[in-house]
């Protein structure tokens, strides 16, 4: 019987059904032990001109933070840290002062997170 | 703090950072890679997974919260391997899946509610998954799925 016009069975479904996919994040190979990840803070403002960054004299290093390559400050792309764990977002943060970010995580509540704590300090 | 959880039938034991999400637990300690995190915020149910027989989304749940309980993944639902537990034949059957990021938790979401509710109507089916989010199917094979999977 031709597959046109018929119904097929997917051979994929059993494993996606089963065990699930293998996605990034799911990948568990030697290679990657020890990699670093990384999480961005989108800017809250879909169309803007940077005017100034002050990234650079940012801290780098720390019990949870690796060296960062580059920061990244074009586009929405504002601000990247390599992570050593998932939930490492505020602590990506923290050396700015922030110690709590209300749920869910937006990018107007990391950056008004920021703000407010560096108008605190 | 310590965490022991039963998952899928076996003792999982980890000493966690208090603030460990369940998913996480799951993923990086049983290793159980199939329940996804899509969202973190509860919207989307990717994480959806079944604590003590009632459906949960992982990463609203601390792993200390699980501490002693059962925990049933999508890994753990087919009693032999190369088997599969009705509802995953019937998402088979109906083509309920396309890309399969959503599927773990739109299982294990759709059992608890044949769990709650044996034979739902079409009507029901859809507000009962309405807490899990797929971008590929537009749900309507899911939902002649879990109709097919629920007793008519």
């Amino acid at each position: 019987m031709s597959i046109l016009g018929t119904r097929v069975l997917r051979t994929e479904d059993p494993r996606l059904l089963t065990a699930g996919g293998t996605y990034v994040d799911d990948l568990r190979v030697p290679e990657l032990a020890g990699a670093a990840r990384v999480t961005f803070v989108r800017s809250p403002l879909a169309h803007a001109r940077i005017t100034g960054s002050d990234a650079a004299p940012l801290p780098l290093g720390g019990p949870w933070l690796e060296p960062l390559p580059a920061v990244v400050d074009l586009g929405e792309a504002m601000a990247g840290r390599t992570l050593l764990f998932p939930d490492a977002g505020s602590n990506a943060v923290s050396h700015l002062g922030v110690r709590h970010i209300d749920m869910p995580t937006t990018p107007a509540r990391v950056w008004a997170a920021i703000s407010q704590a560096r108008e605190s300090q | 703090v310590k965490v022991t959880v039963t998952v899928n039938g076996g003792e999982v034991a980890a000493e966690v950072a208090d603030r460990t999400l369940l998913v996480h637990f799951l993923r990086d300690e049983a290793g159980l890679t199939a329940t996804n995190i899509g969202c973190d915020t509860s919207s989307c149910g990717a994480c959806t997974v079944l604590l003590d027989g009632e459906s949960v989304k992982s990463c609203t749940v601390l792993a200390a919260q699980a501490d002693g309980c059962e925990v049933t993944t999508v890994e753990g639902l087919a009693s032999d391997p190369g088997d599969m537990h009705p509802m995953q034949r019937a998402f088979r059957a109906e083509h309920a899946l396309q890309c399969g990021f959503c599927t773990p938790g739109m299982i294990m979401a759709a059992i608890s509610l044949l769990a709650e509710n044996p034979s739902p109507t079409e009507e029901e089916v859809r507000s009962g998954l309405e807490g899990n989010l797929c971008r590929c199917t537009g749900y309507h094979n899911i939902v002649r799925a879990v109709l097919a999977a629920g007793e008519g």
